[in-house]
C-alpha cells in the first residue's frame, strides 16, 4: 500500500531513550563549524542537532510494513524545529512520531511528520516538522 | 557577554562554507542519514541527480552556524525552518577543488517589540543560485 491520506494521525515510537552528551554535542557542532564557544564546546546543542533523533521518524515512516516506502523515492523537502530550548548535556529523551498531513500532488505524496523531543519529565524541548516528498508513480522503473 | 537587540534591516555578512565528501561521510555517521546519493556518485545519477549531493540538513546546520555565531546564543533560536529548493553538489575529494562552496548571508527582516523577537531571514547561494528557500529564524530578543 502507498502512502495514503488515510495514514494522518499514523504514529511511531516512543523510541529508546537518548542521553544527550557534550562529546555529540561537540562532534556535531565541529563538523558543522561553529565559533560559538557554549556549542562548539557542546554545552548547549546546536539548533539541527535534534535531527540526529528526529530523522528516526523518517526512518520509522520508511519501514513501516504497511506502507512500503523505498528511501531512494523520498526527497527531503521543508525541515523545521520549535524549540521550548536547546538540548543539553544529561538531557534523557525519547522521540514520538506523527503523520499530521499527506496531500496528493502530481503523481507524488507531500507529507508533513512530526517528531516531538520529549525529555523524562515529559516535556517537549523541541518539535521538529518534516515535510517529504514520496514519489508514487514508478517512473524510474527502467 | 551581553547580546545586542536586533533592529529591522541588521545584516549578517556573507560567509563561505565549504563543503567536502569527507564532511558528508561524517555527517551520515552522526545525524544516521545514510542515503546513498550523500556518498556514491553512482546512486546520485540513478535519480537524476548531477553527482553526490550535500544532505540538505548539512547546508542547514553550516547556514545556522552562521546564524548563530552572529546572534551569539544558541539558546535565543525559538524556531528554525527552511525549504530545500535545490542540490549542492559535492566533488570528488581528489577534484580541484574538491569543495562545493555555499555563500551564505542573512538580514533582520521582522521585529515584535510585544513578543520581543525578531526574524531573520537566512540565504545560501550555490553557483550563483539560491539552495534553500523561506530559511526563517525566530530569536528571543535579549
Amino acid at each position: 500500500m502507498p502512502l495514503l491520506p488515510a495514514h494522518v494521525g499514523r504514529s511511531y515510537g516512543p523510541g529508546a531513550p537518548y542521553t544527550v552528551t557534550s562529546e555529540a554535542l561537540g562532534a556535531f557542532a565541529h563538523l558543522l563549524g561553529f565559533g560559538n564557544p557554549q556549542v562548539a564546546q557542546g554545552v548547549v546543542a546546536s539548533p539541527t542537532f535534534p535531527i540526529t533523533q528526529t530523522f528516526s521518524g523518517i526512518l520509522a515512516l520508511v519501514a513501516d510494513p504497511d506502507i512500503q516506502l523505498n528511501l531512494g523515492h523520498v526527497v527531503h523537502s521543508d525541515q523545521r524545529f520549535d524549540y521550548a530550548r536547546p538540548l543539553m548535556p544529561g538531557d534523557v529523551v525519547c522521540t514520538t512520531t506523527v503523520i499530521e498531513a499527506v496531500t496528493p500532488i502530481a503523481g507524488s505524496m507531500l507529507a508533513t511528520l512530526r517528531t516531538d523531543v520529549t525529555n523524562d519529565d515529559g516535556h517537549v524541548l523541541c518539535a521538529a516538522r518534516a515535510v517529504i516528498l514520496v514519489r508514487t508513480v514508478e517512473a524510474d522503473a527502467t | 557577554m551581553s547580546r545586542r537587540t536586533l533592529a529591522v534591516g541588521d545584516e549578517i555578512g556573507e560567509v563561505v562554507v565549504e563543503i567536502t565528501r569527507d564532511d558528508l561521510r561524517a555527517y551520515a555517521a552522526l545525524s544516521g542519514d545514510h542515503n546513498p546519493i550523500h556518498q556514491d556518485d553512482a546512486a546520485a545519477l540513478a535519480v537524476e541527480l548531477p553527482g553526490v549531493v550535500a544532505h540538505g540538513m548539512f547546508t542547514m546546520g553550516a547556514v545556522s552556524r552562521v546564524l548563530v555565531d552572529y546572534i551569539g546564543d544558541a539558546g535565543a533560536v525559538m524556531s528554525y525552518g527552511t525549504r530545500f529548493t535545490r542540490p549542492v553538489v559535492v566533488p570528488p575529494m581528489d577534484a580541484q577543488p574538491n569543495t562545493a562552496q555555499v555563500h551564505v548571508s542573512g538580514k533582520v527582516t521582522a521585529v515584535d517589540d510585544e513578543l520581543g523577537t525578531a526574524t531573520i531571514t537566512m540565504s545560501a547561494v550555490f553557483n550563483g543560485q539560491t539552495v534553500l528557500g523561506r530559511t526563517v529564524a525566530t530569536i528571543r530578543q535579549p
